[in-house]
């Protein structure tokens, strides 16, 4: 089976405009460096990054934010780094859209309130072979899933927290969660979550709103 | 209301997880507490006692016990002469009708305290504890309970009837911060809390980290009052209310859930119509009704006191979606017109502080003589406080080198570190806090103790002339005079100023929208 890689529309070096070439959408490539800001995704785009290539919030707004519905969002190969918001200060996913992160570092990520580095509460998430670390939220410091969102880990590994929220359907395959898996409905649903593989050494099932843990 | 045995069960090839015991993470217990922490430092109201600590029960899911249905303080439901419908006592507070190991209540038998048995079989003393209190299932023995409740500044265990225990959302807690340590138990509130005419400024939070929820109550109804006065309704003859909320299962797909819940609110025994959360003493509560539904639904006060997302919260009122904007990425120019749009279209619009903020350069260090050298910080605000391991300090004259200090989130103290540096503290809470005091190596230390510059983050009021407070959410009001944003404080108190465009985007970092439908 062939790979068709597509072929950078833009390549972006330090200092150029990177909420354009977003907006624009196609494959946006960007060099090693560091790339300040935080943006938000509204177009079908692709970000890949050199090794090196850093997109740094600096602590204004996450790093990566896609409210809108039905776009198609790949990043690859880039370090998310200081985002800060409410939640997901390295992404966050409210819109019903579907995001794959492969092979990127997610740190240095704080959330005032859920979900320091990613906060996912409707659509699709793929994340594989990516890092999560350095992150701060009150909880669920790496990645909160919630809503009816769909979220899919392989590969990874998270240096904190994961949290399955509402009705959540979250699968993790081959990953480490150095922190702990926090597992909590509602009273009217319950995430449901399948662990395949990897080393998740920390299940909490809320007794009180429960979730459904599947352990293969 | 669907019960928990209706959700999915692990399939023939997998295994259900028993999960085991965790507790806390330490890392996160300053953020955690979030603008309830602030609120313990400006109330007068003295720490006491926490109700039932989660984290010390296992989260062993046992079968669901079903038990004949109870209304009342301490007797099972009546029934009519001629066996038709019940009487039901409209100031008695709800009872399960099932009950299963972790589920959260309270023990409500309507006397002052109730007494805890020693065995299943109601035989021994276990304590006494306050009519009222949280209270958490150990087991259950025929129609007995064994619970976990607060006694004084302890938890105990006992046994107690089960048409004792009501369906009450779960008490917060936090045993790591006395402050907000509580002895908060459930008292009734006599009257109907309808909001009969629901507006922004009957939002008045408590002692509980969730101001993204009452921001977003407060948002909605200044949007669209009908939407609050719908989602609420009373039944007299049960003395029960009904709150709608609005659960996202797909895109363009929000189905109504109906939370019931009685009129008991956690208030402390000395003051029991004053709630200890959203509510005041003596003002409307419907924000109050509204608080402990959500709470019911998302599995206990404890849970919402976490925190939660402005933008999920208002589109679970309204059952509109929300949109979520990045404030970093609006230009200054399009700040007011932003909200002038917001307010022509009827938009709720909630909006959340950053957490914290740098200081200016300050220059506070003494020298008694030889290699120490000691300061004290200046913060603009009394509530502010050091964000540990933000302090830089550097020698301008380049002797000295630089330093830093090195501590957690919840230390009381850190240490101060440098290549020049000898031994060094900082205090960061309690008795002489933002001192610093460091020794340098021999012949390593600063010519001058003015030559030694520092700077640091710092968490609290992140603006003091306009009163805008970190780490906490805010409602829209108005724009005023066409320049400048008037912003509601969801505390009822300590309302902030109006700030410019440019002050918004520099004090601001998230901000959420919602359109509600109106009636």
């Amino acid at each position: 089976m062939s790979v068709v890689v597509e072929e950078c529309r833009v390549r972006l070096t330090p200092g150029d405009d990177v909420q354009a070439a977003l907006s624009g959408g196609g494959v946006v490539c960007f060099s090693a460096g560091v790339y300040p800001g935080a943006f938000t995704l509204g177009a079908n785009v692709t970000l890949r990054g050199e090794p090196g290539a850093v997109l740094d919030a600096s602590g204004k707004g996450s790093v990566l934010q896609i409210s809108d519905d039905d776009l198609q969002i790949r990043v690859e190969g880039m370090t998310l780094r200081n985002g800060h918001n409410e939640a997901g200060g390295g992404l966050f996913l409210h819109g019903w859209s579907d995001v794959i992160v492969d092979r990127c570092v997610v740190e240095g990520a704080r959330a005032s309130q859920a979900g320091g580095a990613v906060y996912v509460s409707a659509g699709r998430l793929t994340v594989t072979g990516s890092e999560f670390r350095d992150n701060a939220g009150r909880f669920g410091q790496d990645l909160i899933a919630t809503g009816a969102s769909e979220v899919t880990i392989a590969g990874s590994r998270f240096a904190s927290d994961v949290a399955a929220r509402e009705g959540a359907v979250v699968r993790v395959t081959d990953s480490t969660v150095s922190g702990t898996l926090d597992v909590r409905g509602t009273t009217t649903r319950g995430p449901t979550v399948t662990i395949a593989g990897g080393s998740v050494p920390r299940v909490r099932n809320d007794a009180n709103v429960p979730g459904t843990v599947i352990q293969q | 209301m669907l019960q928990h045995d209706t959700r999915p069960r692990a399939n023939a090839r997998s295994r259900a997880v028993e999960a085991p015991e965790e507790s806390a993470p330490a890392a996160d217990k300053q953020t955690r507490l979030g603008n309830a922490a602030l609120q313990a430092q400006i109330q007068t109201s003295q720490p006491s006692p926490a109700a039932v600590s989660n984290d010390e029960l296992g989260s062993w899911l046992g079968d669901d016990v079903e038990l004949p249905s109870k209304r009342g303080p301490d007797a099972p439901e009546a029934a009519t002469a001629g066996g038709t419908a019940p009487v039901v006592d409209p100031t008695a507070p709800m009872r399960p009708s099932k009950f299963k190991r972790g589920q959260k209540g309270a023990l409500i038998g309507g006397t002052k305290t109730l007494e805890l048995a020693e065995k299943s079989d109601g035989s021994g003393s276990a304590g006494t504890v306050n009519d009222g209190v949280g209270a958490e299932i150990i087991a259950v023995s025929g129609t007995m309970l064994q619970v976990q409740a607060r006694s004084g500044d302890k938890n105990i265990e006992g046994w107690i009837d089960s048409g004792k225990f009501a369906d009450e959302p779960a008490i917060n807690i936090d045993e790591d911060h006395p402050e907000l340590r509580d002895d908060y138990g459930y008292h009734r509130i006599s009257g109907d809390h309808l909001p009969a005419d629901p507006k922004t400024t009957d939002a008045a939070q408590g002692y509980l980290g969730d101001c993204f929820l009452v921001a977003s109550l407060a948002a909605i109804a200044n949007a669209s009052p009908q939407t609050i006065k719908d989602a609420i309704t009373y039944n007299e003859s049960t003395g029960t209310y009904s709150v709608r909320f609005y659960e996202e299962k797909g895109r363009n797909n929000f189905t109504p859930v109906q939370i019931e819940v009685d009129a008991y609110l956690p208030g402390k025994a000395s003051s029991k119509d004053d709630p200890a959360y959203a509510g005041d003493k003596g003002g409307v509560m419907w924000v109050a009704i509204a608080e402990k539904a959500y709470a019911k639904w998302k599995g206990g006060y404890d849970v919402i006191g976490e925190g939660g997302v402005m933008a999920d919260a208002m589109q679970e009122i309204s059952g509109v979606k929300s949109l979520s904007k990045q404030p970093s990425q609006m230009k200054e120019d399009e700040v007011i017109p932003f909200f002038q749009q917001c307010e022509k279209d009827g938009r709720a619009v909630c909006a959340g502080v950053r957490d914290n903020s740098k200081s200016d350069e300050q220059t506070p260090f003494s020298s008694s003589g030889g290699n120490t050298f000691k300061g004290h910080l200046k913060q603009s605000h009394e509530w502010n406080h050091v964000d540990p391991g933000t302090v830089r300090i550097t020698d301008t004259q380049g002797k000295a080198g630089s330093a830093r200090d090195v501590g957690g989130k919840d230390d009381e103290s850190g240490k101060i570190s440098g290549t020049n540096v000898d031994d060094g503290s900082i205090i960061y809470k309690g008795a002489g806090h933002d001192t610093i005091e460091m020794t340098y190596k021999d012949g390593k230390g600063p010519d001058n103790a003015s030559d030694l510059k520092v700077q640091f983050s710092y968490e609290g009021v992140m603006n003091v002339q306009k009163l805008i407070i970190g780490d906490h959410a805010y409602v829209f009001q108005s724009v005023v005079g066409g320049k400048e944003i008037q912003f509601y404080n969801p505390w009822g108190s300590y309302q902030p100023k109006s700030v410019t465009a440019a002050e918004f985007l520099d004090l601001f970092d998230s901000l959420s929208t919602n359109l509600p439908n109106k009636a």
